[in-house]
């Protein structure tokens, strides 16, 4: 079912396309097709090793008009497995991720936007079938909101759920930003989940910025989460000092919560992450990253810490390579591992080579104790590119090899088609 | 009622918004004024400490992918000056069926996360910070990819 609807959706757009050409001239239309074909083999409830070959298709619509008032954005996905086995619990399957027209007035740094559309307000990281509108007021304040029907909570039918909330900001260029922001969910008639967020953001002196964020659980009424940063620029350097505060009944608590996440509202944990990163923008286009960060438990009296070190070499566009070294220090030797990555995608290739990129991935990790009997897990990945028709086209191919805890000796083959039809 | 009491006040304040365009403040752009080259932005080599935000925060550093959950919160019109919904979508969207690495296997560039043998490590990433875990898969559909093993 959930294929048909993608497939009408997206006809429908097409053919509102194809039917209304002089509304298409005077606009800019542009649309994104990712297409997939995989290969590899899984276990399912009948067979070992079955073969599975999924398709996929991404498709992204966007159209904005001349005067740049109006716009639709649409996009999706769509799955046929292609082969007749049991793996996926529906062999088809699709989903709409987004379909809204955006009016952005002229003034006022106005706009608003109505369907289906995702949200990153403030307490809001939320999918939602409705309406939204941010607007400036005066000259330092801003304001969003939203209302309508949550996306996620759809499995049960969408009777009484409703999703509202939003955020009003206020701010002066070069100095601070403050926001308050508000959102309630409603399942079957039910408050499902109501929090309160406050969001900073400071310029300081000496190029140091502040930002963060806290949330405050309505329901429980007590705080959720507290999250801070800082950041201060001293050369070539960027140094991030960072803390996280969560309490676990207030953050986990939505009665909509799946599991595993419902048992840990019950648990009264509280979570403090501290830490720092050190990025060091250095000669030669490298860039060296230092990241530590300690994660203690309240109730289990203990802590995990985690290191990691990460230098990249930068070349033109996006060609670069990078090796990456990461310990977990866990707070039992089950929770302990050391990983280790080294990366490359590389456009400077020689005019005689048949594709304009390579790309490799080889990451090599050891578990502190085993899993499923295996104490280390080695994946390599290796990918070739090519663009054609002015990089309208990019055909790509990938083959990768997994030998982990999950999959024994296990290889995967990846062919991939981007179009992009109107892009200037 | 409510709907249409909360219509009634999004049309009030869309007219007072409106009304008030003289006294307008900072307007983020819908897109980015200048075309950027392509590689990964150090916004903070343009943009100075005077401006509405603090670019230097959105430098696009090696581990950025892990560390612009805030910046999403407070400045979504900034992400979107330069990336269109679409890229937000392909990690965020409300039910994706393949992981960000999956799909773009050969983006190593992206350090997507979930690489590799990711479906072992999660058991300790999860035991170590489930928060981490709960801010992508904290609700029934994004959470469908947990649900064959944690019921």
């Amino acid at each position: 079912m959930k294929i048909e609807k993608f497939v009408k959706v997206f006809s429908c757009c097409a053919l509102g396309c194809l039917i209304a050409p002089g509304w298409l001239t005077a606009g800019q239309l542009e649309v994104t097709s990712h297409s997939s074909l995989a290969l590899y083999e899984r276990d399912t409830s009948t067979n070992k090793s079955s073969t599975l070959i999924p398709f996929y298709e991404y498709l992204g619509l966007n159209y904005l008009t001349d005067d740049e008032a109006l716009s639709f954005y649409g996009y999706g996905w769509g799955r046929l497995n292609l082969t007749d086995n049991n793996y996926y619990e529906q062999k088809n399957d699709g989903e709409i991720l987004a379909g809204y027209l955006k009016y952005r007035f002229d003034k006022a740094n106005t706009s608003m936007m109505l369907g289906r559309q995702q949200l990153f307000s403030g307490v809001a990281n939320a999918s939602l079938d409705g309406l939204s509108m941010q607007a400036a007021l005066g000259a330092s304040f801003d304001i969003s909101l939203y209302g309508g029907s949550p996306v996620a909570l759809t499995e049960d039918g969408r009777s009484g759920d409703s999703i509202l909330g939003g955020r009003i900001a206020n701010y002066r260029s070069g100095l601070y930003e403050l926001g308050l922001s508000y959102k309630k969910v409603r399942n079957d008639s039910t408050d499902d989940d109501e929090k309160l967020g406050l969001d900073i953001s400071l310029n300081l002196p000496y190029s140091i910025g502040f930002g963060g964020f806290s949330s405050f659980n309505m329901l429980t009424e007590s705080w959720a989460e507290h999250s801070y940063e800082m950041l201060v620029q001293a050369g070539s350097f960027q140094i991030r000092p960072f803390l996280q505060l969560f309490q676990y009944d207030d953050y986990f608590s939505s009665t909509d919560s799946p599991n595993p996440f419902k048992l840990l509202a019950t648990t009264g944990e509280e979570l403090t992450v501290i830490g720092a990163e050190v990025d060091w923008f250095g000669a030669e286009s490298y860039e060296v990253n230092l990241k530590a960060k300690n994660i203690d438990y309240d109730l289990r009296g203990d802590s995990s810490q985690y290191i990691s070190g990460l230098v990249i070499k930068h070349l033109e566009d996006l060609c670069q390579v990078g090796i990456e070294l990461g310990v977990m220090n866990g707070d039992t030797s089950q929770n302990d591992y050391l990983m280790g990555r080294a990366f490359v995608y590389w456009t400077r290739l020689p005019e005689s080579f048949p594709v304009e990129f390579i790309s490799s991935d080889l990451i090599l990790v050891g578990y502190g104790e085993d899993i499923y009997g295996q104490s280390n897990s080695t994946f390599i990945s290796l990918g070739a590119g090519k663009t054609f028709f002015a990089k309208a086209l990019a055909l790509k191919f990938s083959l990768d090899y997994s030998s982990d805890p999950y999959f024994d000796n296990d290889f995967s083959a990846k062919l991939v088609a981007e179009y992009t039809y109107g892009k200037e | 009622m409510k709907f249409v009491g909360g219509l009634l006040f999004l049309t009030l304040l869309l007219v007072y918004a409106c009304a008030s365009k003289q006294g307008s403040g900072y307007v983020f752009p819908s897109i980015h004024p200048e075309e950027l080259e392509p590689g990964r932005p150090i916004c903070s080599d343009c943009h100075e400490e005077n401006d509405r935000i603090v670019y230097a925060r959105f430098n696009h550093t090696a581990t950025f992918t892990d560390n612009h959950r805030l910046l999403a919160y407070q400045y979504e019109q900034a992400c979107n000056m330069c990336h269109q919904q679409q890229f937000c979508d392909d990690c965020h969207g409300v039910r994706v069926d393949e992981k960000p690495s999956q799909k773009n296997k050969t983006s190593t560039f992206r350090r997507t996360p979930h690489r590799g043998d990711y479906l072992a490590r999660h058991r300790i990433d999860g035991r170590v910070d489930p928060t981490s875990c709960f801010r992508c898969h904290g609700n029934p559909k994004t959470a469908e990819t947990c649900a064959p093993c944690h019921g």
